[in-house]
């Protein structure tokens, strides 16, 4: 059955880049939800049976969130619960077309929770998971639903869940002069909403590092544009891009030890690396144009970035360590290219492209080929890729029920397929998706 | 009569500090300065047709507010076509009167904001707000002004003069403003 769910994503890969023959179109292949039965975790005690009730719900929320599932109902299950655990009657759960089957047994002890679940394939009656998680502290329950969620998510499609992950992205308030950009953070599911700013300076962009603990950004200061940087935990700022033009568009290195982003000078815009430790910098781009929007490959070996250097904006990639080398231009279609940024798997890059009115979240993969383009909007900006690279993140401007333009956050499968807005308490703009949690 | 002058700067300072960023709406004191007593007479006035005019209105402004009006009148800001970083060619002529400006107030210095509008991406219109102020800059430059007077910052598409979304907003956007340093 994984194999299955495979190729099905394989075919429409493969039929969605058939189709972008059409220069500026929308693409999307089709996926058909699988059914999965989540059996309450067996319970013997009020806390477990509410923590049992908890998870539950977390892990159902997750799996649909993908729509890549479909949860079945608990009225519809034949097979007593307590039962499930020890052995499915894989007859009674094919009657209701469940697919895959979960369920687990949860021990509530000096103030721990302990976790065994298991995970089956219903029609090769097959034990895919098995796994036990101990020593959760009762204020760890959601997180360890996460890490349970990714465990079935790898389990059944082989590739690596991000229900543990966070999203820092920039909370837009009131209208006109009176707008307020403050830096948030929360869950990948909206839960733990926190603010990191309050709001007196102008700040933009905030990127990850990869380990999830600091994030870079652009802040305005005394009538100055400069990179920053956060330290997550005590809050501290510090500035990285100390120079006399503007510094903007950071983004870190893979592993965490560079930031790559452009400086102003002269009205140019060119890209430098810098250390983020003695900030010693070296320069990638050195010409007239607008080079900036700059994103590492994953291997850290070469960047991608956007420039008007032949009229319009187009992306291109260059080589870190050949500073006279040439940049090699990877797009020709019609319009602008902008904001690019690298697939974690290294096959595609995401981007933005204007075209006449419109803007677009696109696909191409890393030589050029296959162009597709997989949301349209009034205006769209800032895909991040979720770390599976599954999923895009981007913000997108859409009309209100009273004709008013609000800033939302967005996912869509890179099929082009599940587009669905990712609910803030504020309006919404440059996402960031960090990375998964080391367990 | 130099304190006298130095408290009435201050409560300039707090006008000019309490009104929007907007240049062009620099508040006529006066009112400001008195404006509970001002509300009491303001309904009196109309019954009676009498106007009453605060003569402190004039003498209030500083030498700041008058070169912030000044400058204003003389043309503060240029425009932009869509993605271009040469100013139109109107731009010209406002240019040279804010040289002639800047060349009779040779303590001032300023700096030039550039701004577009939203149609581009965050990131690319942070650049292009910057070519558009300097182009600004250099223009002043070549027109005698020293270069170490101005400054260049760009605001990309986050601070847009106006909020519509039509092509007459949007050309209100694609500016670049020259604003005299505090």
């Amino acid at each position: 059955m994984t194999k299955v769910f495979i190729l099905i994503f394989k075919f429409l890969f493969i039929s969605s880049s058939l189709l972008h023959a059409i220069e500026v179109n929308i693409t999307k292949g089709q996926i058909e939800p699988l059914p999965i039965a989540i059996v309450q975790f067996n319970n013997q005690s009020p806390e477990e049976f509410e923590y049992s009730s908890k998870i539950n719900d977390v892990i159902s929320s997750n799996l649909k969130n993908t729509s890549l599932f479909k949860i079945l109902p608990e009225e519809s299950f034949l097979q007593s619960k307590n039962e499930v655990f020890l052995q499915p009657t894989f007859a009674d759960w094919r009657l209701i077309d469940a697919n895959f089957l979960v369920s687990g047994i949860i021990n509530y002890a000096d103030n721990n929770l302990s976790i065994n679940f298991k995970l089956w394939d219903v029609y090769q009656e097959k034990l895919i998971v098995n796994k036990s998680i101990s020593g959760i502290n009762l204020a760890d329950w959601r997180i360890s639903s996460h890490i349970i969620s990714n465990l079935i998510y790898e389990g059944i499609t082989g590739e690596k869940g991000y229900f543990d992950t966070k999203v820092v992205y920039v909370a837009e308030e009131n209208f006109g002069s009176k707008r307020s950009k403050k830096l948030a953070m929360m869950d990948y599911d909206g839960f733990n909403h926190t603010i990191l700013t309050d709001g007196s300076n102008l700040v933009l962009t905030p990127r990850f590092s990869p380990d999830g603990k600091n994030i870079v950004f652009l802040q305005f200061k005394d009538n100055k544009a400069s990179v920053y940087l956060m330290n997550l935990k005590n809050k501290k700022i510090t500035i990285l891009g100390d120079y006399s033009g503007m510094s903007f568009a950071p983004r870190f290195s893979p592993n965490g030890r560079r930031i790559v982003f452009s400086l102003t000078q002269k009205g140019r815009s060119n890209i430098f690396i810098q250390d983020v430790n003695n900030k010693n910098k070296f320069q990638i781009t050195d010409n007239r144009h607008i080079n900036t929007s700059p994103y590492f490959s994953p291997d850290g070996k070469r960047i991608v970035f956007s420039s008007d250097r032949a009229g319009k904006q187009n992306l291109y990639i260059k080589k870190i360590d050949n500073k006279s080398g040439k940049a090699e231009r990877i797009t020709y279609g019609k319009g602008n290219y902008a904001t690019p940024v690298w697939s974690p798997r290294g096959d595609y890059i995401a981007f933005t492209k204007s075209f006449k009115k419109s803007f677009f979240i696109g696909l191409i993969k890393t030589d050029g080929k296959g162009e597709r383009l997989i949301s349209e909007g009034y205006l769209t900006d800032g895909p991040t890729w979720s770390p599976n690279g599954r999923t895009l993140a981007f913000f997108k401007t859409i009309k209100d029920k009273n004709n008013k333009y609000k800033s939302k956050l967005f996912t869509i499968d890179i099929t082009g397929n599940l587009e669905k807005v990712l609910e803030t308490p504020f309006e919404a703009s440059d996402p960031d998706w960090g990375p998964s949690i080391k367990y | 009569m130099l304190i006298i002058k130095i408290v009435f700067m201050q409560i300039l300072v707090l006008g000019i500090m309490s009104c929007s960023e907007n240049t062009k709406n620099i508040p006529i004191t006066g009112a400001d300065v008195d404006s509970a007593s001002a509300s009491e007479y303001s309904s009196k006035e109309e019954e009676s047709g009498i106007s009453v005019t605060n003569n402190l209105d004039e003498k209030i402004k500083s030498n700041e507010e008058i070169l912030i009006e000044e400058l204003v009148e003389v043309g503060d800001r240029v425009f932009f076509d869509y993605d271009e970083s040469r100013f139109k060619s109107e731009g010209v002529e406002t240019l040279k009167r804010q040289a002639r400006f800047l060349l009779n107030n040779k303590d001032l210095t300023v700096r030039i904001e550039g701004h577009c509008d939203i149609r581009g991406t965050r990131e690319y219109n942070l650049a292009l707000g910057e070519r558009r102020a300097y182009s600004v800059k250099s223009f002043l430059v070549s027109l005698g002004i020293e270069e170490g007077r101005i400054s260049v910052i760009s605001y990309g598409k986050e601070k847009p003069q106006s909020m519509g979304d039509d092509e007459a907003s949007w050309a209100q956007n694609r500016t670049a403003i020259t604003v005299i340093n505090q």
